[in-house]
């Protein structure tokens, strides 16, 4: 019963060398994240100087 | 017309799935608008916002973290082979009924009628509204939260009624004997609970022991709502400490209805995409004898500050603190099981799996901001600060969350019997939602370090710069959930394998 079953077609399951939108979610979506972060850093700096 | 459990399952886990997508639509874009008002974006007026947060807070808990994961238990149970019988099937179709009715309801007395007593609505708070609602919004507020407590319960039964069915090989027909064996008894006392042929299946453990649980805890809160019903047209009144009580025995372990569930899918999927069984799956029977008491006993951590002094209220919460440290066990001991499962495995890496390992490394980053908070000396200095929210919002988004995402991913194509649209999109929603939760999560918990208080419309001005600061990460984090949606709705509307494979051969 507790044996792992195989069957995880469900969650996608490509075959050979992931396409070039795959490798990037992960490096791409830290990057922008990352961005958005020092952007809104930069604006709050901003503000609060010229307050 | 022969009567098939696991269709009528798969039915309803759909159901659950869609309502609650819905509602995370719903309560996220409330989110956001309450955060742009916070960074002073677009302003809310202050009964809007608090208005607003109410629905949000419930929203996004009741209505799609635990409404979503309540609804792949019942796939995950089928999964299992312990699929509905007729009076389960009928509780999972009421709870459906109740919680939408219910979460409909707090829609309305919020958004439209104005309630604004915040998502924990603390006694007497409801009754206090500066002219700003009436009684009768809040016994109707009542009435919603009522109903999605009833839900609550009816899920309860309906997950007792099943994990105890044919399936569960135990030995004993004593209906008690079963229900502790379904929560892995026979892994610590083998003569008891005996099971024959096969032993307890690890996911049914966690579903069995919140079964329970969220009875105890939510039939309390039951009657503390109606008693409020009552206020709101007759002249009584409750005591407020009572009352605080009452609602965080239930408010504690209701981060467990979220949480199990998720440890359930856990045990199911980490398993498949390691190719191997759990690792010490025996052990964490030993961690669900803890948690099953445990769970209930740890309430009054929540009310570590604001009670009368000289009540028996400092002595409760002084027992709560080792109380509270010892949960971490069960987390500990399933944390160790899940990552040594993986570790060194050949996994097979998906959105569904990505999302699943993102969510146990986001369950030990926002447990180690959650068990701090177990020391009074701590929470006193944090409790009523942005730290909380940023700990809840790590642990509610990230654990909980990516855990229904993964399980999205992995359980959609089974239930509709069509692929999933887009793994791509997929993977960028799970790694978005990751980076952009987390730094969301860790400005907050960095403004609550710094004195930020939560539960203000308005911030005070010396906060206001990390507010503004989040508004690009919340950007990206809610045009990341953009991408989830669509993959929802396109694999829900897509066609199914054997039409698109006519399509393909007359093209």
């Amino acid at each position: 019963v507790n044996e792992p079953e195989q069957q995880l077609e469900g969650g996608g399951s490509e075959k050979g060398l992931p396409s070039l939108w795959l490798v990037l979610a992960m490096p791409v979506s830290l990057a922008v994240t990352a961005l958005a972060l020092m952007l809104g850093l930069l604006v709050a700096i901003g503000l609060d100087e010229g307050s | 017309m022969t009567f098939d459990g696991r269709e009528i399952a798969r039915k309803l886990t759909l159901w659950y799935l869609v309502a609650s997508t819905a509602i995370l639509a719903a309560s996220g874009l409330l989110g956001w608008v309450i955060r742009m008002s916070q960074a002073d974006v677009a302003r809310l007026g202050d009964n809007t916002w608090y208005a607003l947060m109410t629905a949000h807070g419930l929203g996004a808990f009741v209505g799609w973290a635990a409404f979503a994961v309540m609804g792949f238990s019942w796939w995950v149970l089928a999964s299992l082979g312990f699929e509905l019988r007729p009076f389960g099937a009928a509780m999972a179709r009421l709870t459906f009924w109740l919680m939408v009715t219910g979460v409909a309801g707090v829609v309305v007395t919020t958004v439209f009628l104005g309630f604004a007593g915040s998502w924990v609505f603390l006694y007497p708070l409801p009754f206090y509204s500066a002219g700003q609602w009436g009684d009768v919004t809040t016994a109707l507020f009542s009435f919603s939260v009522l109903l999605a407590g009833l839900a609550i319960v009816t899920w309860c039964v309906g997950i007792l009624h099943t994990v105890v069915g044919p399936a569960l090989h135990a030995v004993s027909r004593n209906p008690v004997n079963r229900f502790f064996t379904s929560i892995g008894f026979g892994y610590l006392w083998p003569k008891r609970f005996a099971t024959n042929p096969t032993p307890v299946p690890y996911p049914l453990i966690p579903l069995g022991v919140i079964g329970i649980d969220m009875i105890i805890a939510t039939l309390p809160l039951a009657g503390l709502l109606v008693f409020m019903i009552v206020q709101s047209f007759v002249d009584v009144s409750v005591d407020p400490l009572l009352a605080k009580n009452i609602l965080w025995w239930f408010g504690h372990p209701v981060v467990y209805l979220l949480l199990f569930p998720a440890v359930a899918i856990y045990y199911l999927l980490i398993p498949q995409y390691a190719k191997r069984p759990l690792v010490a799956g025996n052990v964490i029977a030993l961690a669900w004898v803890i948690a099953v008491i445990a769970n209930v006993l740890v309430w009054a951590h929540h009310v570590y500050l604001d009670f009368p002094e000289g009540s028996v209220q400092s002595a409760v919460n002084v027992a709560m603190q080792p109380m509270t440290f010892a949960l971490t066990i069960p987390s500990a001991l399933s944390l160790y099981s899940l990552g040594f499962t993986i570790y060194r495995s050949e996994f097979h890496w998906n959105a569904a799996s990505t999302a699943l390992f993102l969510g146990l490394v986001s369950w030990l980053l926002a447990g180690l901001s959650g068990v701090v908070n177990a020391t009074i000396a701590f929470d006193a200095v944090v409790h009523n600060s942005l730290w909380i929210v940023g700990h809840f919002h790590h642990m509610a988004l990230l654990n909980i969350g990516l855990v229904i995402f993964g399980a999205t991913y992995h359980f959609l194509p089974e239930l509709t019997g069509r692929p999933l649209w887009s793994e791509a999109a997929a993977r960028w929603h799970v790694w978005l939602t990751f980076f952009g939760a987390t730094f969301m999560s860790a400005l907050w918990i960095w403004q609550g370090l710094e004195g930020a208080p939560r539960r203000f419309s308005r911030l005070p001005d010396a906060y206001d710069d990390l507010a503004v600061a989040a508004v690009p990460v919340v950007i990206v984090l809610a045009l990341g959930q953009l991408l989830y949606f669509a993959n929802v709705f396109m694999t829900l509307r897509g066609p199914r394998p054997e039409a698109r494979t006519t399509a393909e051969a007359t093209a």
